[in-house]
């Protein structure tokens, strides 16, 4: 089926809210990997932000095949699976990812010595996830 | 065969709407909100015959859940297994899982209209790897 990886407009609040989403990467086994993650959509790209060396960092290098799911926290008949690619790991040097984040989230404009230890204790990443096939239900 | 811990227990006896995870036959991880049941340690969900996660989970039982806390993000379990059964023509388990999320006692003619009644298909999983947090 021809997929334009376009998200809907209706359904990309839940990739721009406080809705917290699952990302599954995959183990080197094939078995999925399933966290919970906040994430943001910048219009083309879904964003999510790890430390580098977690489990799914290091799956994500090794297979950057990933899907995120997000439900409808209101109604969680309604939901919104992405299938797609990991296009681009981006090191947040400067947190400003991280702490949009925190903003989007929390309400807080700054995680890094707050709510999370000080930058300084791990390194943090950002993937750019390209949608290829996406499910609107 | 892995535990689930019992202070993780409730996120598996419903009513909180789990992720299902499959993978395609290209690889790709294929995800879908579903309502799960716990007996013993084994996780038991239900589709129709025929879906996309019936077809897969057939293709390979590897399988893995992840339940969010609705009150609490913060705190989720993440299982990770395998098919260890598929029951087909299974209803009964539809109706208890519908009774437990939605009150009502049969799923067809309340959540599904009667007339879109599907053959409905039951998994039983077998946790190898738990991860609670």
């Amino acid at each position: 089926m021809a997929d334009t990886g376009e998200i809907p407009a209706s359904y990309r609040k839940l990739l721009t809210d406080p809705v917290t989403v699952a990302l599954i990467t995959m183990m080197p086994d094939g078995q999925p990997q399933a966290t919970p993650v906040w994430c943001d959509y910048d219009g083309t790209h879904i964003i999510i932000n790890a430390a580098i060396g977690r489990q799914k960092d290091t799956n994500i290098r090794r297979n950057p095949k990933v899907t995120v799911l997000a439900m409808d926290p209101e109604n969680p008949y309604q939901y919104l699976e992405v299938r797609g690619v990991v296009e681009e790991i981006v090191v947040d040097e400067t947190g400003d990812n991280m702490n949009a984040l925190s903003m989007q989230y929390r309400g807080i404009p700054k995680r890094y010595g707050i709510e999370a230890p000080p930058k300084e204790v791990e390194t943090r990443v950002y993937y750019r996830i390209k949608p290829l096939r996406v499910i609107a239900h | 065969m892995a535990k689930i811990p019992n202070s993780h227990r409730g996120l598996l006896e419903g009513p909180v709407f789990v992720t299902l995870v499959t993978t395609m036959p290209d690889g790709q991880p294929q995800a879908s909100p579903v309502w799960a049941l716990l007996d013993g340690d084994d996780i038991i969900i239900n589709t129709a015959v025929g879906r996309q996660k019936d077809k897969n989970l057939q293709n390979n039982p590897k399988t893995t859940l992840v339940a969010i806390n609705p009150d609490n993000p913060y705190s989720y379990l993440e299982v990770r297994g395998e098919v260890a059964d598929r029951i087909e023509d299974d209803e009964q388990t539809i109706d208890q899982m519908a009774k437990l999320y939605t009150g009502n006692d049969k799923y067809y003619g309340t959540v599904t209209p009667e007339d879109q009644r599907e053959v409905r298909v039951t998994y039983r999983i077998r946790p190898k790897k738990v991860i609670a947090n």
